[in-house]
Parts: structure tokens; C-alpha cells; sequence
């Protein structure tokens, strides 16, 4: 999962940006406002981060070009005003939640991974299933038939990736925009590696499967 | 003066003064008390003989032997009962005093006197005898306008002696630091004159110029580097513009202008891949990704990635053998290194060649070899292939542009590793030997 941060203030951004690299999602941190439009428009990202106050362009304005563009990334606001207009204010122009500062680390965990899951559409249970395979976004945990399976955090998030889609084709380049972020882009070859070690991992060759020229796809 | 010289001349003057005071300090009050000691114990000796020699004749007459003293001292005899019997000095109170044996001190004119008082019981009579210290005085005097006069000369002259081997030492290093501001100037090909001597100051010279040879060749790769990064990207972009401008150079099919934008399409995301791949290269260069470890074993990583490549046909064969390698390492990372290696060797071996691909331990060491069978790479060009651009054959390929082995070293340098080429006898092909840190547990 990849989310973009726009947030101004150096301390914050960093605090916010390091917890959600070690629960395992791929941060792009932009410090200001224009940058964070044009990357909130370039890049595939599954969640936005906006802080309301930014230099250059407002977490409001970018909220409401990313709307128009027609994007329906879900988009949690963070801002230090907590006046009930300025709320309504905030909804009205497309973001999806709304976090005062301060907040607790896990209350923003919890609430990204419960934008997360209502983006999907599919099932309101947090837990992800294909098959026999089960993956636990809150806990970071993946189980086949009840038993855990040890996985490093880019097959992780390779497989949180492909079961957020099921029975969509990724191809390799999408998928590695998903879980790479720009200071650690890979080759998307990479990714041939890494669908090759979940497979084993996870002892199922039919999982995953390869689309000829397209790429990949979790068998519904 | 100023500087080095100034300071190291003023603490040693100032070390040196206060040696030499506290020297003269116990010198002067040694000497003092050895003086007081001598004079009290040669007038004892003086009162002593002066005594034993007096005696009393048979006539009653009493002879008083005074050639013994011979100090200009003052004599006072007196009877038993304290009354004067005799006296030479004239000074003496005529009595009766009561007398002690022993010494004390009085003052005649400023002068302290020394006065010894026993009795000769040779004759029963006091023997009060009185000498003048003003010798002993002026003796000290005499010392201490020798210590007064002596300490500052001293400490004048070996200051001055001082500031002299001072500038002595310090003068080369003035001469470098002149030298070393007229270079740069005129770039860094310039060395200092390396100076005669053999001493700490001629190798800091050596040092220096070792250090400047460094940077020079630090510098001239770096300009070859940008250079060939330009020309790999002027190369495409010339194409690509050359493309669109054909295109546009008059009406065409929509196929034709597809055809056009497809191709110029492909241009610019091989052009994509390379600015990624120097992107990646400068940042790891500047050490700015800081980089996952997580518990991974190079034969899982290895074996994955042959699988992968398998999977995309080729005629090549593979022989792989993967003993557990366990490393500590960020698996993207990781796997950009394998992947990039077993690349190369599909790239070098012909048609129907073999790749032995191999993981293992090897004195506490993860090694990963891979071993095409290839032209192989020539032995005065082994450290070459590694730096960046640089293609062993004239032909390119491409998307190689000569970066993966650099890159390979890089990912290897982030994980305290090495990367290098085995020697093996000619036509067997590049055999490339990777060595990781192993893991505990």
C-alpha cells in the first residue's frame, strides 16, 4: 500500500512518515503543497494524507483537484482546527475523514487501515481472504489453512496488494508503483521475484496467477 | 610571531620560570641554612679551644688565650658569681648577670650578632664570646643578586633560543600552507615540492599530495561519469526528436502517427529506466536511502530469481546448487543484485551455454557465485567493469549502458560486502563471486 503525506511540519511529517513505513506501507512525504498536488495527481497512491495548513497550496484546494480529476483515493484530512464548520467544510469538499491534532499514532493507523478496507467495497470484515489464505492488515499477520506463514515485508505487501484486487489483472509496473515509493523504486523484474517467493512461500502455485504479457492476478 | 610560535615560546618561557624560581627558592634557603649551621658550629669550636687553652698561671695570674680568635670577636669573661673579669670590645655590662650556657642574637648597629656563652671549668670562669654575621650576610646578599640577575637572563636567553627552533620547526609548514594556497587555482593536477628532510613534516607533504592525488582522480571520474550520463541520454533523446520530427513533417495515417508514438513511447521509458538506475546510483553514492535489514537467505532470493528468468524461455541452461546463506539485508535491494548478475551472464553466454549459479557459506561468509559461460572478461580489465559506463565489448546492448555491475558493487558496498571476479584460466568465462556477511541464527 502506498500513501502520499503532505505535511509541512518537518517533525510530524518524519514521526508520521517512520510509523507507517514500519507498519509496512510505502510513503512518498511531500512538504508542500504544490509537490503534494502534482504527486497526489501522477502517482497511483491508495491513500492520501493531507494536512490542512501547507504552504503553496492548501490541503483543502488539493483535496478538491483530486476529486475533480475524478480520483476516488480516499483522502483523510489532519489539521489543527477542529470547529465543526471547518469539519463540515473539509467533508463537503471530498475528503473522507478528519483527524485533530494532536492524534495518537495508532488512531491514525487504525482509521487509515478502516479507510482502506471501505475503499474496497467488497467486504466490511478487515481481514482479506483468498482461499485458504488469510491476511490480517491490523495485525500484519497472513495465515494459510490457520497456520502462519512468514513473510518479508515487500511479499507482504505484494500479496496485501494483489488481495485488495482480486480477480483484477495488475501488471508488474502497477504493482510496483503500489509498494515502492520513490526513494526505493525497483525495476519492475523485481517483481517476478517476488510473486516467485510467495508462491513458494505460500506452497500454492495457482494462487497467483501469471497473465501472459499482462501480469498478475489473485484467482478470485 | 603570533600563532604556534608565540604560544609554544610563552609556555615555555613560562614552564622555565617557574622552574628556575622554585630552584633558586630552595637553593637560597639551603645555602641560608647551611651558612647559619657552619658559622654557629666554627664559633662553638673557636669558644671551645679559646677556653681550654685560657688557663689560670700559678701566680694567680689569669692568661687568656685570645690569638685563637681570630674573627674580630668580642670577649667577655666573668666569674662565677657574674661579675666582669675581663672583657676585650668594651661593651661587655660589668655584671653580676646571671649566665646560661647557649646562643643567642643581638643587633649592634643593624648587625646581628651571634654570642655563645659556656663555662671553662679550667679556670671557672664564663667565656662569653660575641662574632659579627655581616659576612654571612653579605655572602647571601651576594647569592641572592646572583639568583635576581641569573633567573631573567635565563629564561631571557632560552626564550629567545626557543622562538629560534620554533621558527626553525614551524617555517616549513609556512612554506607548505603558501605552496598549498597557490594550488587549486589552477585545478588539481598540481602537487606540492615534496621537501628534503625526513621527517614528520615531509610526510605530512607526502600525505598531502597522496590525498590530492585522490581527489584529483575522484574528480576526473566524476566528469567522465557526468559526461557519459549525457551522452547515454543525448543519444535517445536525438532519436526520439529525429522520430517526432519525421512524423510531423507532413500529414500521415493515424496507423503511421501510432506506429511513431509507440516507438518513441519505448524510447523514453528505456530512457526512464536509466535515469532511475542513476538515480539510484547518486543516492546510494551520497548514502541518502537508508535501507530495510531483514532476515533473508541469499539461496531463497538466488533461487527465485533463475526460476524467474527461467519462466521467460531463453537457450541458455542452468545449473544451479543452493546451500542455505542466511544475510541480514533489504531484499529489494537484494534481489536488484541478483537479478542484475545472472542478467549479465544470460547476456554474455551464447546460445546453448550453461550458468552454474550457486549459494553457500564460506568462512563466516554468505558467498553467492554465478559462472557464465561467456567470453569471459580479460585479466587487465577485471576492476574496470565495475565502474560506470564501461562496457568490456564494443558493441552495446541496449539497456545495459554499462551501469548493472556498478550498481551490483553498490548494493554489495551497503551490505559490507564484496563483489569481484574469480580468476579462472582463459575461455571459461566471467565467474563473479559475491560475499555477504552471514547471519547469526
Amino acid at each position: 500500500m502506498r500513501v502520499l503525506l503532505v505535511e509541512d511540519d518537518v517533525g510530524l511529517g518524519q514521526a508520521v512518515k517512520q510509523a507507517l513505513q514500519e507498519e509496512g506501507y510505502a510513503v512518498d512525504w511531500a512538504h508542500e503543497g504544490e509537490m503534494g498536488q502534482d504527486l497526489a495527481l501522477l502517482e497511483p497512491y491508495d491513500l492520501l494524507l493531507l494536512d490542512w495548513m501547507l504552504p503553496g497550496r492548501s490541503g483543502l484546494e488539493i483535496c478538491s483537484v483530486v476529486r475533480s480529476s475524478g480520483r476516488e483515493v480516499p483522502i483523510l484530512m489532519l489539521t489543527a482546527r477542529d470547529a465543526v464548520e471547518d469539519r463540515v467544510t473539509g467533508l463537503d469538499r471530498g475528503a473522507d475523514d478528519y483527524l485533530v491534532k494532536p492524534f495518537a499514532l495508532q488512531e491514525l493507523l487504525a482509521r487509515l487501515r478502516a479507510l482502506l478496507r471501505r475503499k474496497e467495497g467488497v467486504s466490511r470484515d478487515p481481514v482479506l481472504k483468498a482461499g485458504e489464505v488469510h491476511l490480517d492488515p491490523s495485525r500484519h499477520e497472513v495465515t494459510k489453512n490457520g497456520e502462519p506463514v512468514s513473510l518479508t515485508k515487500k511479499e507482504y505487501q505484494l500479496l496485501e496488494c494483489l488481495m485488495r484486487h482480486p480477480g483484477q489483472v495488475l501488471s508488474r509496473d502497477q504493482i510496483a508503483a503500489h509498494i515502492w515509493d520513490y526513494d526505493r523504486s525497483a525495476t519492475s523484474n523485481v517483481v517476478d521475484v517476488y510473486v516467485r517467493g510467495l508462491r513458494r512461500k505460500l506452497g500454492d502455485e495457482n494462487l497467483i496467477r501469471t497473465v501472459r504479457g499482462a501480469g498478475y492476478q489473485l484467482e478470485p | 610571531m603570533g600563532g604556534i610560535r608565540g604560544r609554544l615560546t610563552l609556555w615555555y618561557v613560562l614552564l622555565l620560570f617557574l622552574t628556575l624560581l622554585f630552584f633558586s627558592v630552595v637553593v637560597y634557603l639551603g645555602v641560608e641554612r647551611s651558612l647559619y649551621r657552619w658559622f654557629d658550629h666554627d664559633l662553638a669550636q673557636e669558644v671551645q679551644q679559646f677556653a681550654r687553652e685560657s688557663e689560670l698561671e700559678d701566680d694567680g695570674e689569669l692568661d687568656l688565650e685570645y690569638e685563637v680568635l681570630s674573627h674580630g670577636e668580642e670577649v667577655a669573661v666573668y666569674d662565677p658569681q657574674g661579675v666582669l673579669v675581663a672583657e676585650v670590645g668594651g661593651l661587655a655590662p660589668p655584671g653580676p648577670l646571671r649566665l646560661e650556657t647557649g646562643f643567642d642574637t643581638h643587633f649592634k648597629n643593624g648587625v646581628p650578632w651571634r654570642r655563645l656563652t659556656i663555662y671553662a671549668p679550667s679556670v671557672k670562669l664564663w667565656v662569653r664570646v660575641s662574632r659579627s654575621q655581616e659576612d654571612v650576610r653579605a655572602s647571601l646578599r651576594a647569592l641572592f643578586g646572583l639568583l635576581l640577575v641569573g633567573v631573567p637572563l635565563t629564561v631571557l636567553l632560552a626564550g629567545a633560543g626557543g622562538l629560534f627552533l620554533a621558527s626553525r620547526l614551524l617555517n616549513p609548514l609556512d612554506e607548505i600552507t603558501r605552496r598549498a594556497a597557490t594550488l587549486g587555482a589552477e585545478g588539481l593536477s598540481e602537487r606540492l615540492q615534496s621537501l628534503e628532510s625526513d621527517d614528520e613534516l615531509a610526510r605530512l607533504v607526502e600525505t598531502f599530495n597522496q590525498m590530492l592525488g585522490r581527489l584529483d582522480e575522484a574528480f576526473a571520474r566524476q566528469k567522465q561519469f557526468t559526461s557519459d550520463a549525457a551522452h547515454e541520454l543525448r543519444t535517445p533523446i536525438a532519436r526520439l526528436l529525429t522520430r517526432a520530427e519525421v512524423a510531423l513533417s507532413r500529414p500521415r495515417e493515424s496507423e503511421e502517427y501510432q506506429a511513431s508514438l509507440n516507438e518513441i513511447r519505448e524510447g523514453l521509458e528505456s530512457m526512464g529506466t536509466l535515469v532511475a538506475k542513476l538515480l539510484a546510483l547518486a543516492r546510494s553514492d551520497a548514502g541518502a536511502v537508508a535501507f530495510e535489514r531483514e532476515p533473508l537467505d541469499l539461496a531463497d532470493l538466488a533461487a527465485d530469481a533463475v526460476f524467474s528468468l527461467q519462466e521467460e524461455g531463453g537457450a541458455v541452461r542452468w545449473e544451479t546448487y543452493f546451500a542455505p546463506a542466511p544475510v541480514l539485508g533489504d531484499q529489494t535491494r537484494l534481489t536488484e543484485l541478483v537479478l542484475n548478475l545472472l542478467e549479465n551472464a544470460v547476456r554474455h553466454t551464447p546460445e546453448g551455454g550453461t550458468i552454474k549459479v550457486s549459494t553457500s557459506q564460506r568462512k563466516g561468509q554468505a558467498e553467492l557465485s554465478v559462472h557464465d559461460s561467456g567470453p569471459g572478461v580479460p585479466e587487465d580489465l577485471k576492476e574496470r567493469i565495475f565502474e560506470r559506463f564501461y562496457q568490456a565489448e564494443a558493441s552495446r546492448h541496449g539497456q545495459g549502458a554499462g551501469l548493472g555491475l556498478p550498481i551490483c558493487r553498490s548494493i554489495v558496498a551497503e551490505h559490507g560486502g564484496e563483489i569481484f571476479l574469480q580468476r579462472e584460466a582463459a575461455q571459461r568465462g566471467a565467474h563473479f563471486v559475491v560475499r555477504l556477511p552471514l547471519s547469526r541464527g
